[in-house]
């Protein structure tokens, strides 16, 4: 049984008197123990899709709709009480942008005890004391970060609170949304590392979001490329990145140099992200893809199960499909 | 911290040095006689002339003249009003409590309502309540507080009766103990209403949008998700953090309040320093007036390291910043 | 690349912000209702504004004698009408706002640019100035020169103009520095162009907006000074300010209020317009703000 189902995920924006179509019919299942990555450039819906599964999107600007089925509960559906159980104890994240992720005014161990706190509401002082101080050990940090504010720590040690706090309660699921695009290579490198391992420590499944095919396909074993707010392509990274179906991903692979290059700015593909406020009636990816033909931009393709999970949604999948390396 | 606070210090002592510099330079660039300047009135007789000269070195060059009076203002001589022929900072020093007690109080009241206000809007920013408050506070930043203020007496003294027009006791009943105090309360709930009015919208709008500021912040997003409630986010976390701006802009708010408590004061008549301040100008009591500018820029030097100090402590980022 | 040229870009955003947003829509109508009155006031007042009538404190709508025209708004303690003061005292007010703000427009931004721009101990030594300049109660040095210097219009509006730039010099050195940084400021240092040329030419210029903001929002705030100095007696006494009427109306509150209410309104309409002006502008240059919208 997968631990998360998503299902016909739709998430709209509303700015000002228009809508913005973000993520538009997202389908994705998670087994566990797995480590999906979401792909895309900025813009893409990716990040919008793992806080709108999560209700963390203000309900003032945006609407959700689908099913987002999480260890047969449906997350869209729960009450904010509900919803608030599961959260950080079963499904925790861990934030782009770490050197914001905790108040800037109250000391790291004591935001950690907080958290602890709120779903262990009796525990002993010593307890959560103990619990925060062998979280931060995991992540390899000193204990003096326990009395530090955030802004005397690297980045890289920020970084490393976050996901110590994220593991705080063993949750099942770990969502990383760009968690580690701010950092250097170097950095990251390491940071991604921990993770993997820490991963296998914890039995965790782990979603990845980012913009870098090099860490999906370095810390990954499936992947979801989106664009425009819709999923293009979605499987085993070992098929996926090794023979890209659609001419999406295809172009998102060449515009890398390899695998553990250098990230760069997606160049490969001439022109930009279409108007995501209007709703397209063809491929989102038309406009740009070299192989686009009159049906491509008259009509929506769907998914289409190419091998073992392996999906594309592209109408010219027997056509292009040697295009590609 | 220690670093920031002595720098914080010493842009205070500078900031009074100048000061004093400035009303030394002003006197002797004014156009006319600075005889004239110096004594305050148009005619000056042999012996305040005599006395002058003697006091400020007038016979001697300009540096030393400007030593003689800093070294003046160092031993706390602020200057000597002829017209009302009495020391400067003694005729201040019988001001200082009344308009202590209209501008603390009014401070207090417009931080506390204009803050609650700001902080209740900015959680429901948008709403109805949120948009006539915010419209309020655009009408009373627009408003000149004298005006406000003759506005007030209009209505809540001349024509409804409710409250004294002016002064801060009733001279006829000249009450005693207990019932003075309330006589004074009485007598003060226009002024101090009127420079609360003025001064509330510069902390609504601080605390609003410092919340919405706050609320948009990154670590808000993770509190969230780690399923803590609303309310204790909110108190324990939003408050904490979107609250040091207002702290932080007590001081620099301060020479404004009491520039409001000068007009507050002449409307209502109210025997503070601002309304001494207004009798120096009608007079031209200029001795008066310069001693009144080096002790209100004295006060608010020390007003603001007292604000510096509290803020180093509120706000732990304080101590890497130079 | 679309490169429109920053000012025009700038104005088309004012434009389609304007429409969307109220206040600042509101405000310019404001200000050009109360423009086109300033500049109409020769040809729009029924009296002139010193003339004496006979009607000593009429209420609003009372006619002239003689078939002379009727009092608008009323006349005060002089028998001057006060709809034709409050026309010309709209001059006043307007001229005040514009030029004191104008100059501490100038020398903020001139300052602001220097500091941002050059740097190093310059800018220490300027930042630590300002800094001072903040705190000193600007205000009573106002108050205390125009008392000692005398109250001639053009002296307080330089002293207003000279005590409000702070603000504009940060404003304008947070701009220079970020600016300085950028690959067109490096290639024209790169290419020879004086320090002092690639600031008047290309800092200056792009770093402006902050500055219009709020120096609209200093208009505002020197017609207050103005008014409350006229209050306190310190206004020039050969024009015609609001701040007078007001200061004048204040004996006769309780026998004829509107020689105080009228010309207070008009304040009020007058800052409120540049303060609604001045803060629709800075939603423009910082958007973000306007999440609450």
């Amino acid at each position: 049984m997968s631990l998360l189902d998503i299902k016909h995920v739709d998430i709209t924006y509303h700015v000002g008197k228009k809508d913005v179509y973000a993520v538009q019919d997202a389908n994705m299942s998670i087994e566990p123990q797995d480590a999906l990555g979401i792909v895309g450039e900025s813009g893409s819906g990716k990040s919008t899709l793992a806080m709108g599964m999560l209700r963390l999107l203000s309900e003032r600007i945006c609407t959700i709709d689908g099913e987002v089925i999480f260890d047969g509960k449906d997350l869209l559906k729960l009450s904010d009480e509900e919803l608030r159980k599961i959260r950080w104890t079963e499904i925790s994240v861990v934030f782009q942008k770490s050197m914001n992720a905790l108040s800037p005014v109250h000391r790291v161990g004591k935001q950690m005890e907080d958290v602890y706190r709120i779903h262990r509401p009796n525990a002993s002082k010593e307890e959560i004391r103990s619990r925060v101080i062998e979280m931060l050990k995991v992540v390899n940090l000193p204990s003096r970060v326990y009395t530090s504010f955030p802004h005397e720590l690297s980045g890289g040690m920020m970084q490393r609170v976050s996901i110590a706090l994220s593991l705080l309660f063993n949750p099942k699921l770990l969502v990383l949304d760009e968690a580690t695009t701010a950092l250097d290579v170097v950095t990251q490198g390491q940071i991604l590392k921990e993770i993997m391992a820490l991963q296998e420590q914890f039995r965790l499944t782990r979603v990845m979001i980012t913009h870098d095919v090099s860490v999906v396909a370095s810390t990954c074993n499936k992947i979801a490329v989106m664009y425009a707010g819709r999923m293009l392509e979605t499987g085993y990274v070992k098929d996926v990145l090794v023979h890209p179906k659609h001419p999406y991903t295809q172009g998102l692979l060449k515009s890398f140099p390899s695998f553990n290059g250098e990230k760069e700015e997606l160049r490969g593909i001439p022109g930009a992200l279409p108007d995501l406020s209007v709703k397209p009636t063809g491929c989102v990816f038309a406009p740009r893809c070299p192989y686009a033909t009159e049906q491509c931009r008259t009509s929506l393709p769907t998914l289409q199960t190419v091998g073992n999970q392996w999906q594309a949604a592209c109408h010219q999948l027997g056509g292009v499909s040697n295009g590609g390396n | 911290m220690r670093r920031y606070l002595l720098k914080r210090m010493l842009t205070g002592l500078l900031m009074v040095m100048i000061s004093v510099a400035i009303n030394f330079v002003l006197v002797r660039l004014a156009p006319g006689d600075p005889m004239v300047m110096l004594a305050g009135v148009d005619n000056p007789n042999p012996a305040q002339i005599a006395a002058l000269t003697e006091k400020f070195g007038l016979d001697k060059s300009i540096p030393e003249q400007f030593f003689i009076y800093v070294g003046g203002v160092l031993r706390g001589d602020f200057g000597y009003s002829y017209v009302n022929e009495r020391p400067v900072l003694a005729l201040i020093g019988e001001r200082v409590g009344p308009t202590l007690m209209v501008t603390l109080t009014a401070l207090i009241i417009a931080v506390a309502i204009g803050t609650l206000l700001g902080v209740r809007c900015a959680r429901k920013s948008g709403g109805v309540f949120d948009q006539i408050i915010c419209g309020l506070s655009y009408l009373f930043d627009s408003t000149p507080s004298f005006w406000l203020g003759l506005m007030l007496i209009l209505l809540f003294a001349s024509t409804l009766h409710w409250l004294p027009t002016s002064g801060m006791v009733n001279m006829r009943a000249g009450y005693t103990g207990l019932a003075r105090v309330g006589d004074i309360a009485y007598h003060l709930v226009l002024p101090v209403s009127t420079l609360a009015l003025i001064t509330m919208p510069y902390y609504f709008r601080i605390a609003r949008s410092s919340v919405l500021q706050v609320m948009s912040e990154d670590f808000i997003t993770t509190l969230r998700a780690t399923g803590m409630s609303e309310k204790r986010l909110f108190n324990k976390y939003v408050l904490r953090n979107a609250l040091i701006p207002t702290v932080t802009v007590v001081g620099s708010s301060l020479a404004h309040l009491i520039g409001g408590a000068v007009f507050i004061e002449t409307v209502f008549s109210w025997p503070g320093m601002g309304q001494l301040l207004y009798s120096s100008i009608s007079k031209r009591d200029y001795p008066l007036l310069s001693g009144i500018y080096l002790i209100i820029a004295l006060s608010i030097a020390i007003m603001m390291i007292v604000v510096d100090i509290v803020y180093s402590l509120i706000d732990p980022r304080i101590k890497y910043t130079d | 690349m679309k490169k429109k040229h920053p000012v025009k870009a700038f104005f088309a955003r004012v434009w389609a912000t304007m429409l969307a947003n109220k206040q600042l829509l509101v405000g310019a109508i404001l200000v050009l209702i109360m423009a086109s009155l300033a500049v109409l006031a020769p040809v729009l007042s029924p009296y002139d504004p010193y003339e004496l009538t006979p009607e000593l404190m009429k209420p609003p709508g009372t006619p002239g004698s003689n078939g002379a025209p009727i009092h608008w708004l009323g006349t005060d303690k002089l028998g001057r009408d006060i709809l034709s003061q409050m026309l010309w005292g709209s001059q006043t007010s307007l001229r005040i706002g514009f030029i004191a703000a104008s100059i501490a427009a100038l020398v903020g931004t001139l300052i602001g640019g220097i500091a941002g721009y050059f740097g190093g101990r310059v800018d220490k030594v300027i930042v630590e100035f300002i800094n001072i300049f903040v705190m000193t109660p600007s205000f009573f040095l106002i108050l205390i020169i125009v008392a000692m210097f005398g109250s001639r219009m053009i002296y307080v509006m330089i002293v207003i103009g000279l005590t409000s730039w702070p603000g504009n010099a940060r404003l304008m050195r947070a701009q220079a520095i970020s600016l300085r940084n950028r690959t067109f400021i490096k290639s024209c240092q790169a290419m020879g162009e004086s320090k002092l040329s690639i600031m008047f030419r290309h800092i200056i210029p792009n770093g402006i907006f902050p500055i219009v903001a709020n120096t609209t929002m200093q208009i505002s705030g020197a017609i207050l000074t103005e008014a409350g100095l006229s209050f306190l007696g310190l206004g020039d006494p050969n024009i015609i300010s609001w701040g007078q009427m007001i200061s004048s109306g204040k004996s006769l509150l309780t026998k004829a209020p509107w020689v105080a209410i009228v010309p207070g309104l008009a304040v009020v309409l007058n800052v409120l317009a540049f303060f609604l002006i001045g803060d629709g502008l800075n939603r423009v240059i910082a958007p973000k703000m306007n999440a609450n919208k």
